[in-house]
């Protein structure tokens, strides 16, 4: 017996002395981050894309994670984001990587770090101890890439510097982790700050990695200089109009845009010559030629204009599912510079709303924005007018948003008012055009209020006049003898 | 999430919403309503000094019947009320 006490003693102090020495990896020891998160997990293999080849930037985590705990089945998996990319973060999404079924992802609140937000990611089964599942994290950056240089002439090639952690960012020790960074054509340039780490260079790749043993939240900064051709299409606001008309079978779709190229701007005067007489130019150049949206396939009477009025440089293409349209505004949109424009449609109602049958309340699903590729949105308001008599009006979406309004809006032939769903959004790219939900209880009866209203008013009219026409207003009598 | 995706299976499962009218039908009830509620204005409108009755029995039709026929004018030009 004390044979064995001695020995796990011993056993215990030098696997405490193991521990502390495999922390030499990182040699300030106060500097170390400490995650919050109750550290269940250990990683086994992690490997990071970053995609630089478009203007938002995507990061692929794949994580072979086993559940170090000692006889607990684990179902939260921790994922951190740097609060400094907070206001960066657009999208974020989890799914199993072996059986590509989704997970749930929900940013935590109970873990509240000052440097570090927390995600939470529910696996699909509880894990036993000791066993390992992959996940995949996919993120969608915005507004992290910087023009380098700021300025370019009209027909040169603009060029985006990143900066960057060359590790993934983990709330639990890896034991092996590597990042590839991804750029459209060669990479110019890459740099490390201030530690070295181990990098290689490959046409088109920057490899970082493979690190060994790395701790929880590492930090590092490495930098690399990339050429990305186009737009980089800003949409600063979007004000999206939808008008439910049941009287009509409509669904009016109304759509304001401020548009901003975020590239490099122009070095210099724009010059029109250049720019028709070179078409190599154009095609390296920044310049944000025209837009392409999709239109629901029913879409009519559509029209793109502006405060000038119509613009006539648009076309339609009518595709299987759905109706291309191209826009192209009045003049090439250069690095900084902006436009502003509106485009409408109605299509039927029947393909967007659907009634539960025996009840009053009908269900709108309709797309929240319609996606503009590559393209971010700053600043969304999307305002859904439900015809007149909806009442508990109630709006979900699939993503968090800034905030859900409801009020009241009067417009034609109203009396009482539309009930109105006004949601603020901000920071959403073209993965957030999923289906806006939106219920509400409308019986038969109130379609008879628009006639029986403008009915009222007439009859307002008819009943003045007949008082009047009923009245004697003449003037002296039949009395007075002379 | 749950909200969303229970709300999204009651979509699912609702029944298409139907117009109350047919689309075809709004230009032909906007002219015939609106017809038929001048006919009555124009009925009270040139009548001299008959019953109060009479004049209710054609303005109460005809109010309606112009209301009604207003909401179809404005569907069938494209102003979806």
């Amino acid at each position: 017996m004390r044979l064995t006490a001695t020995s796990t003693l011993v056993a215990t102090i030098i696997a405490a002395i193991s521990l502390t020495s495999s922390a030499h990896a990182e040699e300030f020891w106060s500097e170390q981050d400490v995650p919050l998160v109750p550290q269940t997990f250990k990683i086994t293999n992690l490997l990071r894309t970053l995609d630089l080849s478009k203007p938002i930037i995507r990061e692929i985590t794949s994580a072979a994670v086993q559940n170090t705990h000692a006889d607990q089945d684990q179902t939260d998996y921790y994922f951190p984001v740097d609060q400094a990319y907070s206001d960066n973060l657009a999208f974020i999404t989890a799914e199993n990587r072996k059986t590509k079924e989704p997970l749930e992802v929900t940013k935590d609140e109970e873990f509240y770090d000052a440097q570090f937000q927390y995600y939470k990611i529910k696996l699909a089964t509880p894990l036993p101890p000791g066993e390992k599942v992959q996940i995949t994290v996919r993120t969608s950056l915005t507004n992290l890439i910087h023009a380098f240089p700021t300025h370019v002439g009209q027909a040169e090639k603009q060029k985006f510097v990143y900066f960057g952690n060359p590790f993934a960012l983990t709330a639990y020790p890896a034991t092996k982790q590597k990042t590839t960074v991804i750029t459209p054509n060669n990479v110019l340039e890459v740099h490390e700050h201030p530690e070295e780490v181990d990098l290689v260079v490959k046409n088109n790749q920057v490899i970082l990695g493979p690190y060994n043993d790395v701790n929880s939240l590492e930090h590092g900064i490495f930098e690399v200089q990339y050429e990305l051709t186009g737009a980089v299409p800003h949409v600063r606001r979007l004000r999206r109009e939808i008008e439910v008309s049941q009287w009509g079978n409509n669904l009016a779709v109304e759509e304001h845009y401020n548009f901003v190229n975020r590239g490099a701007e122009l070095k210099g005067q724009f010059s029109r010559i250049d720019f028709q007489r070179n078409p190599m130019g154009i095609r390296d150049g920044n310049g944000a030629l025209g837009f392409q949206t999709k239109l629901p396939k029913l879409a009519r009477d559509i029209y793109y204009r502006d405060e000038i009025g119509n613009i006539s440089t648009s076309a339609i293409a009518h595709q299987p599912d759905y109706i291309q349209l191209m826009l192209k505004p009045r003049f090439p949109l250069f690095g900084g510079w902006n436009t502003t424009w509106y485009i409408g449609y109605n299509t039927p109602l029947d393909g967007y709303l659907r009634k539960i049958a025996g009840t009053d309340k009908h269900i709108l699903k309709v797309p929240a924005i319609s996606p503009m590729p590559d393209t971010t949105y700053e600043d969304v308001e999307i305002r859904v007018v439900l015809p007149e008599g909806a009442k508990n009006v109630k709006a979900v979406l699939p993503y968090e948003v800034d905030e859900i309004e409801y009020s009241t809006t009067k417009t034609y032939m109203d009396s009482a008012g539309r009930s109105t769903v006004t949601i603020l959004a901000s920071n959403l790219i073209e993965d957030h055009a999923q289906d806006l939900l939106i219920e509400y209880e409308f019986s038969q009866t109130s379609y008879l209020t628009k006639p029986l209203a403008a009915a009222t008013m007439l009859m307002a009219i008819y009943a003045t006049s007949i008082v009047f026409s009923h009245l004697d207003f003449k003037i002296g009598g039949s009395t007075i003898k002379k | 999430m749950s909200a969303t995706s229970e709300l999204y299976t009651a979509w699912s499962t609702g029944t298409p919403f139907t117009a109350p009218l047919p689309e075809s039908a709004h230009p032909v009830l906007a002219i015939s309503t609106l017809t038929a509620g001048l006919y009555f204005a124009a009925r009270y409108g040139i009548s001299q000094k008959q019953s109060i009755a009479f004049d209710l029995a054609n303005t109460i039709p005809s109010a309606v019947l112009l209301g009604f026929g207003i909401v179809f004018l404005f569907l069938s030009v494209g102003l979806y009320v």
